[in-house]
């Protein structure tokens, strides 16, 4: 029943601009920026669900970002607000909370069409209740006719707790592929692997997921969605993840 | 290990791809025919250059790299026109790349 109303909440909060498409991935950044004077809003829904020590477990995470074009290689980004409703015997505080805001930097180095690989930096400062993250990636691509590669490596740097004294680190990689069925659909599939690093030391034993995404677009819309299955049986992380992420350029 | 096939992907897709040339059939570097025949049109060589730069960075952030030829050559400045809001081209800009486009056309 829980589950019917967080889908429902999902699809609820999706319905107003689900007609169309830009990102081709909703889990892996894409080496190509927007065009100076460009402007875009995107509203990001993350659902997560059951995790091996807690089959009760529910989450819908919600991001709002503006995402703009500073300089031919140069994009911008603020996430107004990360905010998230959760649920289980496993989350210590459940309900709806905002967690956090963030700014983003994305700078492009090389063209995956026109260079023989495309290279992008990327870093992101949030910051929000309880919660400080520094997140550095770099991106790569490659374009191939109708398909698209995309390689992502990112270092991951939290504080959290009262006085942010609770540090850990994650290390992640990520993978998707693309096909161009048309200009308004585009269908793949994205792998994500991640490594925990608690008090910046030992690390846990990493978690890998998987699975199809598909992106449509329609004028100026555009909606990309991925669904990601836990291929690993990491007790704390979920098992099926659902990303949708909708957008309207201006 | 779940590390190994995922850096091993990864490698397998940067060495296939990174040395292959994928522009040369769709967007054309700009040649002396090429030149040639924009002079008739008054465009120079630099508008030409620039144009299929701006081919090649702002329409493949939507789609993939039209091939020049798939579309008839009095279809492109209708395309054009649809798409150049969308690439946010300046008047200058979409000029260059549609000057580009009819030479690359022949």
């Amino acid at each position: 029943m829980t589950k019917c109303i967080l889908f429902l909440l999902l699809l609820g909060v999706s319905v107003p601009a689900c007609f169309a498409g830009a990102r081709r991935f909703t889990y892996n950044y894409e080496a190509m920026t927007a065009a100076p004077g460009g402007f875009e809003f995107e509203n990001w829904v993350t659902w997560k669900t059951s995790k091996p020590d807690d089959r009760s477990f529910n989450e819908v995470d919600f991001r709002h970002e503006i995402e703009f074009g500073l300089t031919d290689r140069l994009q911008a980004a603020i996430y107004l607000a990360d905010w998230n409703y959760a649920e289980g015997k496993s989350v210590d505080d459940p309900g709806f909370m905002y967690t956090a805001s963030a700014l983003e930097l994305v700078y492009n180095l090389t063209n995956p069409v026109a260079d023989p690989l495309g290279l992008s930096f990327y870093q992101e400062i949030r910051a929000g209740r309880r919660v400080f993250e520094s997140e550095s990636k770099l991106i790569a691509q490659k374009n191939v006719g109708r398909f698209a590669f995309v390689y992502n490596a990112t270092l991951e740097a939290t504080w959290e707790g009262r006085g942010l004294d609770d540090r850990a680190g994650e290390i992640q990689q990520s993978l998707g592929a693309s096909y161009e069925v048309n200009p308004r659909l585009f269908i793949g599939a994205e792998c994500l692997h991640e490594i925990e690093l608690p008090e910046w030391k030992r690390p846990e034993r990493g978690f890998f997921f998987a699975g199809p995404n598909a992106s449509v677009r329609s004028g100026r819309f555009w909606a990309t969605a991925t669904a990601l299955a836990q291929l690993t049986n990491a007790g704390g992380e979920p098992d099926f993840q659902l990303r949708t992420i909708f957008g309207v350029a201006f | 290990m779940i590390r190994t096939p995922i850096i091993a992907a990864a490698t397998l897709v940067v060495v296939a791809f990174s040395g292959c040339e994928t522009t040369s059939t769709s967007a054309p570097p700009v040649r002396g025919a090429m030149v040639q025949a924009a002079a008739r049109e008054q465009v120079d060589e630099q508008t030409l250059i620039a144009g299929r730069e701006l081919l090649l960075r702002r329409c493949t952030e939507c789609h993939s790299l039209p091939v020049v030829s798939e579309h008839p050559r009095a279809e492109w400045p209708v395309i054009l026109q649809r798409m150049s809001g969308r690439a946010n081209l300046t008047p200058a800009q979409h000029a260059g790349v549609l000057a580009y486009i009819l030479a690359a056309h022949g």
